[in-house]
């Protein structure tokens, strides 16, 4: 399996196999990583960075990025104070079921209920924001953007909440039964034909979700800046890409990326440091087929959207 | 790594020509030489100055301590340390690669992660509702602002220098010929300071504002050097005025028809007994004129004249604030920063309808914080300093207003654009008096207890508080906006609107108006209009 990304790379986050040639060594012994030899350049083009058995992208940030390969977390870059929790032996809840949003706020599955907190401070000392937590069922995964959270059930099912100022995020009506700041289900996304909801991805002010029947749903955006799809609302919209199948998607800060059934990958929005992995650094209006350079028998078979950068898990052997 | 320099070594007294040399030249080479030696050696001055924005050792200091496991993070904090350990760590490299001169080929690349910087602490701005964004952020959009300037300003000048300079060995150093700094150079330096000090506002230390004033400084006397060495100059007689005369008057003049009382002998013992003992105590302590109280202000003359505008500004380059759209209640309402420039070219000398630019107005901005040097151009009124009357009892906000801190000196606002701006019906939280320095104004008054009638908004989607502003459009209303129809509809919107009694008034040039705490106002631009505002309320029943 290989990891390709782009974009990105204030922190060297995208460096991870040759990280140990990027060292060097200090008269007294200790490796350290030079500030000086180099700034790190974004990657414009999806390269590939890592090669292992089993790869999967769990989280990521504005720093630092969080694999999971075969055998080992693998953290890149450098982790901000939430990333440095998750990693330690305090955090006793999986990585998947908690989330800080831009505005730091936590929220977090514990026993069967969603709490949300004021900060990590506060998630430490178990002091939630609303004392009576919203009992659910099982939930697989707890994500966030930059004001909401959203949370999967097992059954299928979305919840979202967050601040009251950026309702388009939410994704669903907001009203004195189903305030802003309470995890509510997102009833669009119940309706028939959606069966369920089997993977949800956020990112800036912009959410999605993918239906079993392979359909990908969008949605958020917040006035003042251009949303990745033209015309995002407060109310998902299924996206189009040539009426093919979605096997796959990720969202970014402001952009998104779609793997098709087909295995083909494309793109659309904000490509300031080069996420889309075009090659160039334009914003992408209409969505955009990126194509890897890879062999015969490899191809893409997951994605992933970062902060401003985007990941792509390859298979197949190389020849 | 060079040696680091002494900050206070920056001398200023290095920006006079040193000319004994020059003594045997021509007089035409003569200037031209002490030009270059001025110039050398005022960006000399702003390089010493910038150098001192990429010292290592204050986020040395902080990464110490974040690393730290026991630090605490205090939203409130006033530091970049919240910013946590990568930003801190991005932050040292970055200034540490620009100290570095032959590292000339990574400026354009630390320029870009500033700007990265600078988008991720502005994303920060609106996660976070706007009082509760942590200081941290704040910091980090002024740090990165103003070492991208700094940056801008090595690339462009230390940076080409061909010999190498250590920063250490300041007598050398001043026999290096600096180039001048280019347009765009200067453009792009005064966009990042300017945008930082818009979004983020002024330092709060000390130290960095000063800094900050005197790199503006500099590239304001580089500027006007420039200017002044330019034939090209048109001269006094020829330039630009602001267009105060004749005015559009057509139908879109207001009839005053319940004139403000002239407030004839104007004193703080005269505004003190006005709001002490109201006429009508229903009512309150009533606005008031007074005429032709700004004689001593230089603003009255000076402010016409749009190359002094632009002089002042740094050639136009100064970035301001502005609401583009008809009025801040429009739905296509909005807030832009642009250079003063483009202001003045695009929508207060040329007809905004014109250009089909909309209406821009630079509204409720201390501009004089901003550019402190037509903060000279005018004066506070002594009357700001009256002891206040608290809110009057029919007011809704009685117990809003009366819970507001005093203000110690009054706070100043600038209000500047062309004809046809409005501020619809709203109440400010303080006593006002309304400077109109350039152009003609209407303004229309209602008293606390009319906001019934004014039927104020409430809390709109998103939870913005808009309830000292009224849902009626005074202009559509009145007939002055819109046809017989539109004002037939509002007629028939706001039936209780005709029974709100108000005063109104037409002020000139030279003219101030008190409006008492709590009065609702609609405010007009006739004309190009320049107007500052004095907000205050000290009160010393408290003492």
């Amino acid at each position: 399996m290989q990891l390709w990304a782009c974009g990105f790379n204030a922190w060297g986050q995208l460096h991870f196999a040759d990280d140990e040639a990027r060292e060097c060594l200090n008269s007294d012994g200790t490796t350290q990583r030079s500030i000086f030899d180099d700034l790190p350049k974004d990657l414009e083009k999806f390269d590939c960075v890592l090669v292992d058995p089993d790869i999967e992208v769990s989280k990521t940030s504005h720093s630092t990025i969080l694999i999971r390969k075969s055998t080992q977390l693998v953290q890149t870059g450098s982790p901000d104070r939430f990333f440095q929790y998750l990693l330690s032996q305090d955090c006793q809840v999986p990585h998947e079921h908690i989330a800080q949003t831009l505005g730091e706020k936590v929220a977090a599955f514990k026993i069967g209920t969603l709490n949300t907190y004021e900060g990590l401070d506060k998630y430490k000392l178990d002091i939630p924001m609303i004392t009576n937590p919203t009992a659910v069922e099982d939930v697989t995964n707890v994500i966030a953007n930059d004001t909401s959270f959203y949370a999967l059930t097992k059954s299928g099912k979305v919840l979202s909440w967050g601040d009251i100022r950026l309702q388009n995020g939410l994704g669903r009506e907001v009203n004195e039964d189903y305030p802003a700041n309470v995890p509510c289900v997102l009833e669009d996304l119940t309706s028939d034909p959606i069966t369920g909801i089997k993977k949800i991805a956020a990112g800036g002010y912009i959410a999605g979700a993918l239906t079993n029947e392979n359909d990908l749903y969008v949605w958020g955006g917040r006035q003042g800046q251009e949303t990745p799809l033209p015309d995002m609302s407060g109310i998902p919209e299924s996206v189009d890409i040539e009426g093919e199948d979605i096997l796959d998607f990720g969202v970014g800060d402001r952009h998104i990326v779609v793997l098709t059934m087909s295995h083909r990958l494309w793109v659309i929005g904000n490509n300031s440091n080069g996420q889309c992995g075009d090659g160039s650094k334009n914003e992408i209006g209409a969505w955009k087929e990126v194509t890897l350079p890879l062999h015969k028998n490899q191809k893409i078979v997951k994605v992933y959207g970062g902060y401003k950068t985007s990941f792509a898990i390859v298979d197949g052997e190389e020849e | 790594m060079p040696a680091q320099m002494h900050e206070d070594e920056g001398n200023l007294a290095s920006l006079i020509p040193q000319s004994h040399e020059s003594i045997q030249l021509s007089a035409g080479k003569q200037r031209a030489c002490a030009e270059s030696v001025y110039i050398s050696s005022s960006v000399e001055s702003l390089i010493d100055t910038c150098w001192s924005f990429t010292d290592p050792e204050p986020l040395e200091a902080l990464i110490k301590q974040s690393s730290r496991p026991d630090t605490k993070h205090d939203s409130k904090a006033r530091s970049l340390l919240s910013c946590g350990t990568p930003i801190l760590q991005l932050l040292l490299s970055l200034c540490t690669i620009a100290r570095v001169q032959d590292k000339l080929f990574e400026f354009g690349h630390i320029i870009h992660r500033l700007d990265d910087l600078i988008l991720i602490a502005r994303e920060k701005f609106y996660a976070f509702p706007y009082k509760d964004v942590p200081f941290c952020w704040v910091e980090l959009f002024r740090f990165a602002s103003f070492l991208k300037a700094s940056v801008l300003a090595m690339e462009s000048t230390w940076g080409k220098t061909k010999q190498f300079l250590p920063r250490n060995n300041k007598s050398e150093g001043s026999q290096v010929g600096f180039p001048g700094l280019s347009e765009k150079t200067m453009d792009r330096m005064v966009e990042a300071i300017d945008t930082a000090l818009i979004m983020a506002g002024h330092p709060s230390d000390d130290k960095a504002r000063v800094k900050i004033n005197d790199i503006l400084d500099i590239l304001q006397n580089i500027h006007r050097r420039k200017v002044n060495n330019n034939p090209d100059n048109p001269s006094p007689s020829k330039r630009q005025r602001l267009n105060s005369d004749p005015f559009p008057r057509a139908s879109l003049t207001p009839n005053v028809q319940r004139p403000v009382s002239i407030f004839s002998d104007p004193s703080i013992p005269a505004l003190e007994r006005h709001m002490q003992h109201p006429k009508n105590e229903d009512l309150g302590p009533e606005p008031l004129l007074i005429k032709g109280s700004l004689t001593g202000w230089p603003a009255l003359t000076k402010w016409k004249d749009i190359s002094y505008l632009r002089s002042n500004t740094i050639g136009g380059r100064r970035l301001v604030p502005v609401e583009i759209g008809k009025s801040y209640v429009d739905s296509a309402w909005g807030q832009s920063i642009i250079t003063f420039n483009k202001f003045l070219d695009d929508y207060v000398l040329d007809s905004p309808e014109k250009l089909g630019n909309g209406m821009a107005y630079l509204a409720q901005y201390d501009l004089f914080e901003h550019i402190p040097a037509l903060r000279n151009d005018i004066m506070i009124p002594d009357l700001c300093y009256a002891t206040c009357s608290p809110p009057h009892h029919s007011s809704p906000f009685l117990t809003k207003h009366s819970a507001l801190p005093r203000l110690e000196d009054p706070m100043l606002n600038a209000w500047f654009g062309p004809a046809g701006t409005v501020s619809p019906t709203h109440t400010d939280p303080y006593h006002n008096i309304l400077a109109q320095v350039v152009g003609r104004k209407y303004v229309r008054l209602y008293a606390p207890r009319e906001h019934k009638k004014l039927y104020p908004k409430g809390i709109e989607d998103g939870g913005v508080d808009m309830s000292n502003t009224s849902n009626v459009d005074i202009g559509l209303i009145s007939g002055m906006d819109g046809n017989v129809d539109d004002q037939k509809a509002a007629v028939d919107e706001f039936p209780l609107f005709k029974e709100a009694e108000y005063f109104d008034v037409m002020l000139e040039a030279g003219d101030c108006l008190y409006i008492p705490l709590g009065w609702w106002h609609y405010v007009r631009s006739l004309s190009v209009s320049f107007s500052v505002s004095f907000w205050f309320n000290d009160t010393n029943d408290l003492d």
